[in-house]
């Protein structure tokens, strides 16, 4: 295994993770949105609409990664012209898999947002709109952007599926060299580079995200 | 002006009723400071809160010049709502916004354009003017209480509403808060109405007021009329709560009341000329309207001696009083 082989690997993982985060937040940061906003206390409650958009993210919250990802090839074929070997061959069942979760976690973080702020904004004549746009995503910023960094780890995590579909990145490139060097692997140092790579990005997002967080929170400043 | 007809709140379903508010019927004049008060749960801060609809009331209509608003369409009711601001118990500033952005946020809702200018001024006119980038977090509890009321004013409102503003202040900070809204409502014509549990605070500032208990409206009228003659248990409980020994039972005392008119030292007469030994047990005054107005409950240790030569005294002199009972207290 040269350094290019391992500069790919490690290029492909975060194409993967960082692009498949980045869409199910395209898709689930309004779903989340709407989540709050119909449920029982919040903004437009609509419990129909909830039930059903809820259960539709329950729903694919429940069937495991690896399903979802064998579900999607067919998709991905039609979309990319081949539904496996690539790395991009995972970015639509990864979206997938993420887009239940973040839908939760930004409906989560909206609830945070204390009820007093958005009444407030409300009597100076808010519509529900301004009260999306303006109150509840500002205020619940910090805890958004914490959401982000959790959500980019476990996407990290599926991309291990990447090895059942050939679609390459570091763990899988772990698990190739694993199948091929069953004996003596745990004695090699490429095993333990990529191994460490790995850990060196999850620590990496997970420090961003909470730098960033903490840098854009304005509720706890020293006087 | 604001008109409050037969209005009812009732929350929960067919089993478990509250009943919140019950034929609430009050009537509040442009340029009145207005106090509504009530122990905790009697039903004010839902009341405040229908008038701008922030609560739908279950029955009954709320007019503001005119208009009621439960028949308004939604946009009616924003456009309603920009004249009838508030503020609240807990600030209720954006946290993720500088002091400057959150009055001009009220700006930014209706797209006005001279937004930033008039924030600058509203923040000047509250004593701010030097805290714009500041955030709330850093700012102490009547800073923030004074951020809201910039806030508050940016759409020009008729009316301020106060649900519980000072009861989150220390005794200082309530009080210049308090001559702020008495400043605007003289200043601006702004009609101000006041929620609290505390009788200081509608004191200090309310021309009337008005007594909630039990979700409904027990007793409402000037201040003066409300204070030296508060006639149902709850607003007696109000007025006397904390200044007066609940622990005596069963004893007979004379109230006194002074509206105001009175310059003789009336009390140094009654023992001097009447030769009655008396024992204060209540006094107090107070400043309404720039007249004095207060009262003194007293003790008569020779009671049965005594209280004749007292009432022809003071029905001679014409001052106003009541023969109470501490029990009336407790």
């Amino acid at each position: 295994m040269t350094f290019a082989d391992i500069a790919l690997m490690t290029g492909e993982t975060l194409l993967m993770t960082l692009l498949s985060t980045a869409f199910a937040y395209v898709f689930g940061l309004p779903c989340g949105v709407l989540l709050n906003v119909t449920a029982k206390n919040g903004l437009k409650p609509c419990k129909p609409l909830n039930f059903i958009v809820g259960l539709i993210v329950n729903i694919l919250r429940s069937i495991p990664c690896l399903i979802i990802i064998v579900l999607c090839i067919p998709w991905t074929r039609a979309w990319f012209g081949r539904g496996t070997g690539e790395w991009y061959a995972i970015l639509i069942p990864m979206t997938v898999c993420a887009f239940g979760f973040v839908s939760r976690m930004v409906e989560q973080s909206l609830a945070e947002v204390p009820a007093g702020e958005i009444e407030a904004v409300k009597s100076l004549g808010a519509s529900n709109f301004q009260l999306v746009t303006k109150v509840l995503l500002p205020e619940a910023k910090v805890s958004l952007i914490t959401g982000v960094a959790v959500v980019a780890v476990s996407v990290l995590g599926y991309t291990s599926f990447a090895y059942n579909i050939g679609a390459g990145g570091l763990i899988s490139g772990i698990y190739t060299f694993y199948s091929r060097n069953t004996g003596d692997y745990l004695s090699s140092p490429v095993f333990w580079v990529l191994t460490v790579i790995v850990v060196v990005i999850v620590q990496l997002i997970q420090e961003a995200g909470l730098k960033i967080a903490k840098k854009s929170d304005k509720r706890r400043i020293s006087k | 002006m604001i008109k409050i007809e037969n209005l009812s709140k009732i929350y929960g379903g067919k089993d478990n009723k509250t009943v919140a508010l019950q034929g609430i019927n009050l009537e509040i004049e442009d340029g009145d400071v207005y106090g509504i008060i009530g122990l905790s749960g009697a039903g004010k801060s839902t009341l405040v809160r229908c008038i701008n609809l922030l609560e739908r009331p279950t029955g009954g209509s709320i007019y503001i010049d005119g208009e009621d608003l439960t028949k308004v369409s939604k946009e009616r009711l924003r456009a309603i709502r920009r004249k009838v601001s508030m503020i609240f118990q807990q600030f209720n500033l954006l946290q993720q916004r500088t002091v400057l952005k959150n009055v001009e946020l009220a700006g930014e809702l209706g797209g006005d354009e001279n937004r930033r200018r008039k924030a600058i001024e509203l923040l000047e006119t509250v004593g701010l003017g030097d805290k714009l980038n500041a955030y709330p977090s850093q700012l102490s509890g009547g800073q923030q209480q004074r951020v809201a009321i910039a806030r508050a004013l940016m759409t020009d409102p008729k009316v301020l509403l106060c649900d519980e503003a000072t009861s989150a202040l220390d005794p200082d900070t309530t009080r210049s808060i308090l001559d702020l809204l008495k400043r605007l409502n003289e200043k601006l014509n702004l009609t101000v109405v006041i929620i609290s549990h505390q009788m200081s605070v509608i004191e200090a500032v309310c021309n009337k007021v008005a007594i909630i208990d039990n979700a409904k409206i027990v007793s409402e009228g000037t201040l003066q009329d409300v204070f030296l003659s508060p006639k149902t248990a709850v607003a007696k409980k109000l007025i006397y709560s904390g200044k007066i020994n609940t622990g005596v039972k069963g004893e007979k005392l004379v109230k006194l009341m002074f509206d105001g008119d009175i310059e003789e030292p009336i009390v140094t007469n009654i023992i001097q000329q009447c030769n009655i030994l008396l024992t204060i047990f209540y006094a107090e005054t107070k400043r309404i309207g720039g007249k004095t107005y207060g009262q003194i409950m007293f003790r008569l240790p020779y009671y049965d001696e005594d209280i004749g030569k007292l009432r022809e005294y003071l029905n001679k002199k014409g001052v106003a009083y009541e023969e109470v009972n501490t029990d009336d207290f407790c």
